[in-house]
């Protein structure tokens, strides 16, 4: 079972230590689509902070989310097998629960 | 090669071409595609000898020699025999530092004069215009595979001396961190003997030149020891010493008849050198005779005893007494080659790949490797290697170096910004992994925690 209260990143942990330990939560398959979705978070927050120090918009999480699905779908379509399994998985698992 | 090495071999033997020298040269001619050299004396005799040698050859083989194309390098020859070989053939006369497959020929250790053709080699490589279309990652891919690979040939035939290196590592540092030759200081955000480190230990991949030096050179070592046959392998190869100490620890021999191996210094009994078993035993054995001897040779009546000198001392003779009980069970086999073995690769057989990594063993391992092994483009991926390393422009860093920056994280405008603050820590980007990972699908098979609940109101 995967715990989200682990996966979170506590307040007081950096990053890479934050990312290796939920990473060693996941199987290897899924934990590479993980690794994936890390560094487009990262770069994601990253092109936000600059968004929001160089062109004075307001912080808005649903913009950066949508930016992050955006990329992703990129991602996949320039070919990131890891993160379309980790697609696939999830609507698998979706329908499982219906 | 063959043909010609004979015909000039015969020519010797039959004393029809005087020897270059009192001490024994193997080779005097040397062929490689159309590109051949001939080292001759100069008289007469030996110039129209060698002339028609060429015209039969020409004639036998269809690779004529063109007269007006080659060119005549004198090595200390004196104006009289100058002309005389000008006479002979008329071509044209170069200076002796002369160039052979691309490389400079001399015959004491090149000069800076002579090398640097080299470093304005790497420098020609650098894109004009285009550099400033390249972003910091699309630029190191071209340090590494053009401006490195540039001196891959010149790094194995020469050994290339530090300053040459400094001056290549200067080019391919500010093409890194500028994208142009020159560069005014305080560009680049992470020093180079860090960037220049394996992508494992924390670094960009980018080659070492000195260490990759030397892991080349290991190749010569290597093809001394297993094809000690090759027309080159007489020719003595300096290589650096932690090279051949790499090497030496690297190569295990498997003794068959034991012409290759070398009985006291390589490691072939019981996968070690009799060198590290027995070093007081090892301390009276003169270096010349050290560096010499096979297994052949030293079994032939255990003619290895008589190679130990002086006075011996109790650490000596227990050393004696266990390697003699050790060799006394080698059996040479006369048919069998002996077998040589690189440690580092599964083969056995020795890749420069290896060699270069093996420098870096035991170096430790930082986080960043999780980086490079995974999907993401190359942008992303070095702006990660960046974080990993604290070295993006957040306000903290900015602040360090007295620049202008913002008061406050822009996310949460509560806490101050740093890289990890703003990446894990900060309300708003862990509301934002939250997101992402359930979009992923990753948090739904996680228990619905606290976290839901507590944050559930802001979002």
């Amino acid at each position: 079972m995967l715990h989200l209260a682990a996966i979170l990143a506590p307040a007081t942990v950096g990053f890479f230590d934050w990312w290796q330990q939920a990473r060693n939560t996941f199987s290897k398959v899924v934990g590479r689509g993980f690794n994936s979705l890390v560094m487009l978070g990262a770069w994601i927050l990253w092109k936000e902070r600059n968004n929001i120090l160089f062109n004075g918009v307001p912080p808005r999480l649903d913009r950066a989310l949508l930016l992050a699905q955006e990329e992703a779908d990129h991602w996949m379509l320039a070919g990131a097998k890891t993160l379309r399994g980790l697609v696939a998985a999830s609507h698998g698992g979706e329908q499982q629960l219906l | 090669m063959d043909v010609l090495n004979n015909l000039i071999g015969k020519a010797c033997t039959e004393g029809l071409l005087q020897p270059l020298s009192t001490r024994c040269i193997h080779h005097r001619v040397s062929l490689y595609a159309d590109d051949v050299v001939v080292f001759l004396r100069p008289v007469a005799s030996d110039l129209e000898m060698m002339d028609a040698l060429l015209q039969l050859f020409g004639a036998a083989m269809g690779l004529k020699t063109n007269i007006q194309k080659s060119c005549v390098s004198p090595i200390q020859c004196s104006e009289d025999d100058l002309a005389m070989v000008e006479t002979h053939f008329p071509c044209e006369i170069q200076e002796f530092p002369c160039k052979y497959l691309g490389l400079p020929l001399s015959l004491r250790k090149l000069t800076r004069v002579q090398l640097q053709p080299l470093i304005e080699k790497v420098a020609d490589h650098l894109p004009g215009w285009k550099a400033d279309l390249l972003n910091r990652v699309g630029r190191a891919t071209y340090v590494q595979s053009v401006l490195t690979s540039v001196l891959i040939y010149n790094a194995t035939a020469l050994e290339l001396p530090p300053w040459c290196l400094k001056a290549v590592d200067k080019i391919r540092r500010n093409f890194l961190c500028r994208g142009r030759k020159e560069r005014n200081g305080g560009h680049c955000l992470i020093a180079w003997p860090k960037v220049s480190r394996p992508k494992e230990l924390g670094g960009l991949g980018i080659l070492d030149l000195q260490k990759f030096g030397w892991a080349l050179r290991i190749r010569w070592l290597w093809l001394s020891k297993t094809e000690p046959d090759k027309p080159w392998a007489a020719f003595p190869v300096t290589t650096n010493g932690n090279a051949q100490d790499l090497f030496a620890l690297a190569v295990t021999s498997t003794v068959g008849n034991g012409a290759h191996t070398k009985f006291w210094t390589d490691k072939w009994l019981n996968a070690s050198s009799i060198e590290f078993l027995a070093p007081h035993l090892f301390a009276h054995v003169p270096k010349r005779k050290a560096r010499r001897g096979t297994v052949r040779e030293a079994l032939m009546e255990n003619s290895w005893v008589q190679d130990i000198q002086g006075h011996h001392s109790v650490a000596v003779l227990v050393e004696f007494l266990d390697i003699w009980d050790l060799v006394q069970e080698v059996v040479l086999q006369p048919e069998v080659d002996d077998v040589h073995k690189w440690k580092f690769e599964a083969s056995g057989e020795f890749s420069t790949k290896s060699a270069y990594e093996a420098f870096f063993l035991g170096a430790v391992l930082e986080p960043s490797n999780l980086i490079w092994r995974n999907w993401a483009p190359r942008k992303c991926k070095f702006f990660l290697w960046l974080v990993a390393h604290n070295r993006c422009w957040t306000a903290d860093s900015l602040a360090r170096r007295g620049l202008p920056h913002p008061e406050h994280c822009p996310f949460c405008d509560q806490e101050d910004e740093t890289i990890q603050h703003l990446l894990c820590s900060c309300v708003f980007s862990r509301q934002f992994w939250h997101q992402l990972l359930r979009r992923f699908g990753l948090p739904d098979v996680a228990p619905r925690g606290n976290f839901g609940t507590s944050y559930g109101g802001i979002l």
